[in-house]
């Protein structure tokens, strides 16, 4: 039990934005930003990510809490600040992870309009939302709650861990309007889900007058959904190294697969300005294989045990009152074990930018693909929205973009989403040749202190990136 | 020049990013992590009929009744660990002029009793019947022997008396009961 709060609080140690890729969206010097929106405007002729370097993503949030709030060393009780977090979090308030390595990422382009790249990449993806009903019955019980129903409905939760072969076409259709689509083939690993649970635990007094109370489950009905999980437990090996095998095998399409596609555009109505717009994986992941399920489902009332005190005792002596009420709960309150095929959306990314270019240096360096130097500052508005089980989340980017030097080129943003109003974040591409690094970090101001933080998102990797007109 | 500028900023932008520590928090306090919730829950209820204290042979007021019935999770091993203390409520509603001794005797599968709450009831009428609530509180050294206990027999004993139960007395000996349990997971 202990572990398990530890394990949860420590959650709240990492704590940004699941998903969001806000310095790193629009940032075109970078070949990954293609696989933000594959209608991005492309630069140079050629790219090559460093296989499992190219890029590393981790992103992980807590809206409402950090993990300053319960671990301060205030000399305040842990367990009265646990309960005080208790109270403040609502069951919309969620924990996120995102995590994605690119394995594989290239491309190439075939003409001078028409750019095409591909690639592999795993990623996890986990969002829990709060479950503040089940929490406040763990932690202060029943006893203070007479009459307060529980509801089931707080617990929901979705994870996955996937790998994804895409391939994308990016098609400049003519000055103004950039295009792009990208397929994609999901391969799940490993996924678990729990969503529209719903039913009530509720303690309430006797409405027949027989005892002090009644005792209600109300209409339950919960469903557990895994795939890839019951072999990976069931197994009697204690080899790792035998599971790792199987993980082998499913990030090579040996999992459950899916399919989805990013579209995505570029518009730039004058020369200062552009517009961008994407709608990354929007598809389905459909579960065949390992797959076990758990519903939980019935309703069931008691009073306790009613001693009806028989004039002829059975041989036994007693009435098996306790068999009876063991037995009229079990066929009440079904659990059963499913392993019919199931479907699992992915989470929808919608980004949108607007950007205003402004002032051309004299440097030689030259953006040829828009016929003319490149401007050296940029700075814009951008959104993005992820759809999640309960609700979309939301957030807001404005940015500054410079281009520092040839070789050096900045993003700082300032992003007000569901952790943070004050999410500052930066980014660098350092460009020396082919050769390409880069680091984005958001929630700098919290990074001196990161257990304050309730959110980090972090990006780093390593392309070769060719441009014929250098 | 320009090259060195570049590495530079990029060194110290990234140890900028990545070297985030963490202050003023102590992890430690995890080891202190007690959740303390109270439950709530019936235990038994019963009605008895004034005619019910009749044996049905010899028509005479009998000396002592009892039902049983097994409670398995008293001494399940979750609640061993895990229960600090625990309270019982009994609240008994007598409406038959009759006065009564009880026991709810916890008992292991011998029969040994392990913890025994009595409970006196007063002589009431129909329509002024005799009310009490009694709440017991067992905490060590007493829980680890209730502990050990899987069966509760409520046993109601008449004492002598002058005027016994006849078939003609009407009214209900009413029993509510719920425990309180103190848990330290």
């Amino acid at each position: 039990m202990r572990l398990t709060i530890t394990i949860i609080l420590l959650f709240l140690g990492y704590l940004v934005f699941g998903q969001n890729k806000e310095v790193l969206y629009d940032f075109n010097d970078l070949p990954q930003t293609l696989s933000l929106n594959p209608g991005a405007d492309v630069a140079f002729d050629k790219h090559f990510g460093i296989p499992l370097l190219s890029q590393f993503h981790f992103n992980c949030g807590s809206s409402g809490i950090s993990a300053y709030d319960v671990f301060k060393n205030d000399g305040v009780d842990i367990n009265t600040k646990i309960g005080e977090a208790i109270t403040t979090l609502s069951n919309r308030d969620y924990f996120t992870i995102n995590q994605q390595l690119e394995i594989i990422n290239g491309g190439w382009r075939s003409d001078d309009n028409t750019y095409f790249s591909y690639g592999i990449y795993e990623e996890a993806d986990v969002i829990i939302y709060f479950p503040k009903d089940l929490a406040t019955l763990v932690w202060e019980g029943n006893a203070n709650y007479i009459g307060q129903p529980f509801s089931l409905s707080d617990i929901s939760l979705k994870g996955e861990v996937l790998s994804v072969f895409h391939f994308g076409i990016n098609k400049k259709l003519n000055k103004k309007l950039t295009v792009g689509a990208r397929a994609k083939i999901y391969s799940s690993i490993a996924n678990i889900n729990s969503t529209n649970n719903s039913g009530t635990f509720i303690t309430r007094p006797s409405s027949t007058g027989d005892n002090f109370y009644e005792h209600t489950f109300q209409s339950l009905n919960g469903t557990l959904q895994t795939s890839g999980v019951a072999s990976l437990l069931n197994d009697d090996n204690s080899d790792f190294r035998e599971d790792v095998k199987t993980l082998r095998k499913r990030v090579l399409l040996g999992g459950n697969l899916g399919f989805g596609i990013d579209l995505g555009f570029t518009y730039k109505p004058k020369d200062q300005h552009t517009i961008t717009g994407s709608i990354i994986d929007l598809g389905a992941i459909f579960h065949s294989k390992d797959v076990e399920s758990y519903n939980l489902n019935g309703s069931y009332t008691t009073q306790g045990l009613e001693l009806v005190f028989p004039q002829l005792l059975t041989s036994e002596g007693t009435t098996p009152y306790w068999e009876n009420l063991e037995n009229e709960f079990d066929e009440s309150i079904k659990i059963d074990t499913i392993t019919s095929n199931y479907t699992t959306w992915r989470s929808t990314k919608i980004n949108a930018s607007y950007r205003y270019n402004f002032g051309k240096g004299n440097g030689q360096d030259c953006d040829c693909y828009a016929g003319s130097k490149p401007y050296l500052n940029a700075i814009g508005l951008q959104l993005f929205t992820v759809f999640r089980p309960k609700a979309p989340q939301l957030a807001a980017t404005a940015f500054y973009y410079r281009r520092l030097f040839d070789f050096l080129k900045l993003k700082a943003t300032y992003t007000v989403d569901g952790f943070s109003a004050h999410n500052i974040g930066l980014g660098t591409s350092f460009h020396v040749g082919a050769f390409n690094m880069y680091l984005t970090a958001n929630n700098l101001l919290e990074l001196q202190n990161i257990s304050k933080s309730q959110s980090v998102s972090l990006q780093f990797g390593i392309n070769l990136i060719f441009d014929s007109n250098d | 020049m320009k090259k060195i500028i570049a590495y530079l900023s990029f060194i110290f932008i990234s140890i900028g990013l990545l070297t985030s520590c963490v202050s003023d928090v102590d992890f430690d306090q995890t080891e202190n992590i007690l959740p303390t919730p109270v439950f709530e829950a019936n235990l038994i209820f019963s009605n008895i009929e004034a005619t019910r204290f009749i044996d049905d042979a010899t028509q005479q007021e009998v000396a002592v009744i009892t039902d049983t019935t097994r409670l398995e999770y008293i001494n399940s091993d979750f609640f061993v660990d895990q229960i600090a203390k625990t309270e019982l409520s009994f609240r008994l509603t007598n409406s038959i002029n009759r006065n009564f001794n009880i026991d709810f005797m916890f008992v292991n599968d011998n029969n040994e009793p392990r913890y025994v709450a009595q409970v006196d009831v007063l002589a009431g009428q129909p329509n002024n019947p005799s009310l009490i609530i009694s709440n017991f509180l067992i905490e060590e050294p007493e829980l680890s022997l209730f502990e050990e206990s899987t069966k509760l027999i409520y046993k109601i004993t008449l004492p002598p008396t002058t005027s016994p139960i006849d078939t003609s007395q009407s009214g209900f000996l009413k029993l509510e009961s719920k425990s309180t349990f103190y848990f330290e997971l």
